[in-house]
């Protein structure tokens, strides 16, 4: 037997001291019960050679004393956290598995986990979460009934993969202190990934009954619409087994309603389902009668501009030429003009020729993506410098909120920017990074982990997620992209007399023999 | 008659009055009854001759020896008197400090010899005793008288009751002594645990010319005491304390002080011609006085 909290020498140590102890205390303690007796004539004579006991007379009640050091050293052992195995050094780790694979970790996971950590040593034990970090629910030392309490706490989001996190865990094995993994949860993982951990950890699964059906798709998501369409998106996804796949038996459904949008099929064994209205609706997929994915759709509302009153016609009808923009008079969600509030700013010559603020703490990063992003590779910039005679340059700044700012001269014959082709691919996409469209979800795919970048999956419950703008997603069970080739062999049965057990017990003997001290005390047999 | 402590129980008396008292001899000068006396007198049994002397009866001389020696004797016969009975019960606190109190079996004790006397026309008196002696009654005789005796003991145990005193055997039996009553046998019915110790008790008792019967009123635990532990005892009469941790060794120490305590009774009791009673409190008291009265006299 090893103690967790005391060396074996420093336990033995305090029982020693604590017997000690207990003999000056008993020398020191008595305690008297009067009784009243036809005469002390007989009790004279008997203590006349035997005198009471004493601080320096010689020692008595033996079995007292030991009963007393029985209990003391229970105590003392209990308080040193005694474990029955001395070479249990192994580390064991409940990883409940929290991937967008298998979003459905639900309570019965956990009551898994509980149950599996409840068998383990208590201090060798430990229960996480694999969302988009490593969560723990429970830390060495800790009763179970914590874990349970933090997950109520906590919603804790959902992620993709699992071997990142079992890469995390690899980090801590030493070769003194293996480490175990105790996966619960579906997701999967590449033998040649097994065969890359060290082999100081082990990686078993807990058995939590009848898998679901392997669904078909293996990754799903969104992209802008191709055809350009603002209030559109294109679903993309990926069918399992590509050659097999029918696309006659693909249903496809927008809020229950049937829809017949074209299907596109890539050389990749991408599908993209193209112009799919974006109004927030469920986008669900269906083969051969089998509900295999769902997403929802974001909402994309049209563009509302409100133009002042000096703004170039040119500049107006470059603007109105995206069909996600109309012009309106109140409500706006973008001004454009000269005036200090536009959003789309016409200056003079004297200021800078484009001027970007942007809410990217990054100036300099930001500018390389806005560089592509707004089209600015394309604009002749030679060809301006030439005519105003001046460097045109091009400034970011770091702001509140997004603004563009940009010579009022360049919609007017003094410069021929507007004849140039980047001049309605420059407006059409400042106005859109203007607007602020919203991210669309990326591709989740099985076995990658979410960047930490937004939007992650917030796990609901169910197959339902919700994304961090407060949308919701519905999600679905991903297959790998890569050949699966092996499965986990399932978790081993764990002792029942683990940490805890051993403590229970020495526990119950001390309270067994405080109470047999208790009996016998009013009994009288004990002094 | 008021009777509290049912002294007069019939079936009790009954059993008492099968048993007799029988001296050897009983000292002189008593009255008649059914004892052989050193006097001589008028009984049956011849004990000696002696010369005629002026004033014996004509019916005393013995004609046969006058007319093989021509002189006049007078036959001596044995006189037949009484035993003179002094009960002293103990009345002192300590034995009334349990329930049933031993003073009730000490007054039942008591009372059994007085009607034995009585019921043999001894003089029966009763002396109860505590840190003094109660002289109040004298001796007396007639069966008539036992229940006096009866209401005279139940008024003064419920005197001691009420206002019980310490055990001095010493100072009572000093106090008999001053009464010069006539030798006979003196029962003492006690706990026999005076605090000033055996030597006291035996070196008065020694004083008296009375033939001692001594009845012990014992319990079980009195020797084997249920107690274990640190106990702090207290006399229940003197109010003295004496810690004691109770180890084995002390229980046996215990032990031996209250068998030396009563064997020096013992042996006082025998070395008197006397006789000596254990009587455990909580048995049948007439089956254990029977133990004296073997084949039904206790031979004094």
């Amino acid at each position: 037997m090893t103690f967790t909290f005391l060396s074996t020498i420093a336990t033995l140590a305090g029982i020693l001291s604590l017997a000690l102890a207990l003999v000056l205390l008993q020398r020191l303690r008595v305690q008297h019960r009067e009784i009243e007796v036809v005469s002390t004539l007989f009790w004279q004579a008997a203590v006349k050679e035997t005198r009471a006991r004493v601080f320096i007379k010689e020692f008595r009640h033996w079995p007292a004393w030991l009963l007393l050091v029985l209990i003391a050293s229970a105590l003392w052992v209990l308080l040193a956290g005694p474990r029955w195995s001395g070479n249990d050094q192994m580390q064991h780790v409940v990883l409940l598995d929290g991937s967008i694979s298998d979003p459905s970790v639900s309570n019965s996971d956990l009551a898994l986990a509980t149950e599996k950590a409840s068998k383990l040593p208590i201090m060798n034990r430990e229960i996480i979460h694999a969302g988009p970090r490593l969560e723990t629910l429970l830390r060495p030392g800790e009763p179970v009934q914590l874990a349970q309490l933090r997950w109520e706490a906590k919603r804790i989001p959902s992620s993709t993969g699992l071997e990142w996190a079992l890469d995390a865990l690899s980090s801590r094995v030493a070769a003194d202190q293996p480490l175990t993994v105790h996966v619960i949860g579906d997701a999967e993982f590449d033998d040649r990934f097994l065969d890359g951990l060290p082999a100081e950890l082990t990686v078993y699964r807990i058995d939590r009954g009848p898998r679901p059906e392997k669904p078909l798709l293996r990754s799903l998501g969104l992209s802008s619409a191709s055809s350009g369409v603002w209030q559109n998106v294109d679903v993309l996804f990926s069918p399992e087994n590509a050659d097999a796949f029918q696309i006659t038996d693909l249903e496809l459904t927008l809020d229950t309603q049937p829809i017949a949008n074209r299907v596109v099929s890539t050389n990749d064994g991408n599908y993209i389902v193209e112009g799919v209205p974006a109004r927030g609706g469920i986008f669900r997929l269906s083969y051969q009668n089998s509900q295999v994915g769902a997403l929802t759709l974001p909402k994309r509302e049209p563009i509302k501009i409100l133009f002042e009153s000096t703004t170039p016609k040119t500049l107006k009808d470059l603007v109105l030429l995206d069909p996600a923009c109309i012009e309106v008079t109140t409500d706006a969600d973008l001004v454009v003009g000269p005036s200090d509030q536009a959003d789309l700013c016409l200056v003079s010559d004297a200021e800078a020729a484009f001027q970007i603020d942007t809410e990217i703490e990054d100036a300099e990063s930001a500018l390389n993506s806005l560089i592509d992003e707004l089209a600015l590779r394309q604009i002749d910039a030679t060809g301006l410098a030439e005519q105003s005679g001046r460097v045109v340059d091009v400034r970011v700044a770091v702001a509140d909120s997004r603004r563009i700012s940009l010579w009022r001269n360049l919609f007017t014959s003094t410069y021929n920017f507007q004849q140039s082709r980047a001049c309605p691919i420059f407006v059409a996409r400042s106005i859109r990074w203007l607007a602020g469209q919203p991210e669309l979800v990326p591709w989740a795919e099985q076995g990658m982990r979410l960047p930490e970048a937004r939007p992650v999956f917030d796990r609901i419950s169910g197959s339902t997620a919700q994304t961090n703008d407060g949308r919701n997603l519905q999600v679905t069970r991903l297959t790998r992209p890569t050949q699966i080739q092996g499965l986990l062999a399932d978790s081993p049965s764990s002792s029942v007399v683990a940490g805890v057990g051993v403590a229970a017990w020495i526990g119950a003997f001390a309270i067994l023999l405080l109470l047999a001290e208790w009996t016998l005390f009013q009994k009288g047999r004990m002094p | 008659m008021n009777d509290p402590f049912n002294l007069l129980d019939p079936d009790f008396l009954q059993q008492a009055n099968a048993m007799r008292v029988v001296a050897r001899r009983v000292a002189p000068a008593g009255r008649w009854a059914e004892h052989r006396s050193r006097d001589r007198g008028q009984g049956m049994e011849f004990r000696d001759y002696r010369p005629y002397s002026p004033g014996d009866e004509l019916k005393s001389i013995d004609w046969n020896v006058y007319q093989r020696l021509g002189r006049f004797v007078v036959r001596l016969f044995e006189e037949m008197e009484d035993l003179p009975i002094y009960l002293m019960p103990d009345l002192s606190k300590s034995m009334w400090h349990e329930d049933p109190p031993r003073a009730i079996t000490a007054m039942k004790v008591a009372v059994a010899f007085a009607s034995i006397g009585l019921d043999q026309h001894d003089r029966v008196g009763v002396l109860p005793f505590s840190d003094a002696l109660d002289s109040t009654v004298r001796p007396t005789s007639g069966r008539g008288r036992l229940s006096l005796i009866a209401d005279t003991m139940s008024r003064a145990a419920e005197k001691a009751r009420d206002n019980p005193g310490g055990t001095d055997l010493a100072a009572a039996l000093a106090k008999l002594r001053g009464l010069r009553m006539r030798e006979g046998l003196l029962v003492i019915v006690s706990d026999f645990l005076d605090p000033h110790g055996i030597e006291v008790m035996t070196s008065e008792l020694k004083k008296t010319r009375h033939r001692p019967l001594l009845v012990s009123i014992t319990r079980h635990s009195d020797r084997e005491p249920d107690v274990h532990g640190d106990i702090r005892v207290r006399d229940c009469e003197t109010g003295d304390m004496q810690d004691v941790s109770v180890t084995t060794h002390v229980m046996e120490q215990y032990r031996e002080a209250y068998d030396a305590h009563f064997q020096k009774l013992q042996d006082f009791a025998r070395s008197r011609q006397g006789n000596f009673l254990f009587l455990d409190h909580e048995l049948d008291v007439m089956k254990q006085l029977a133990q004296l009265f073997e084949g039904g006299s206790f031979v004094a």
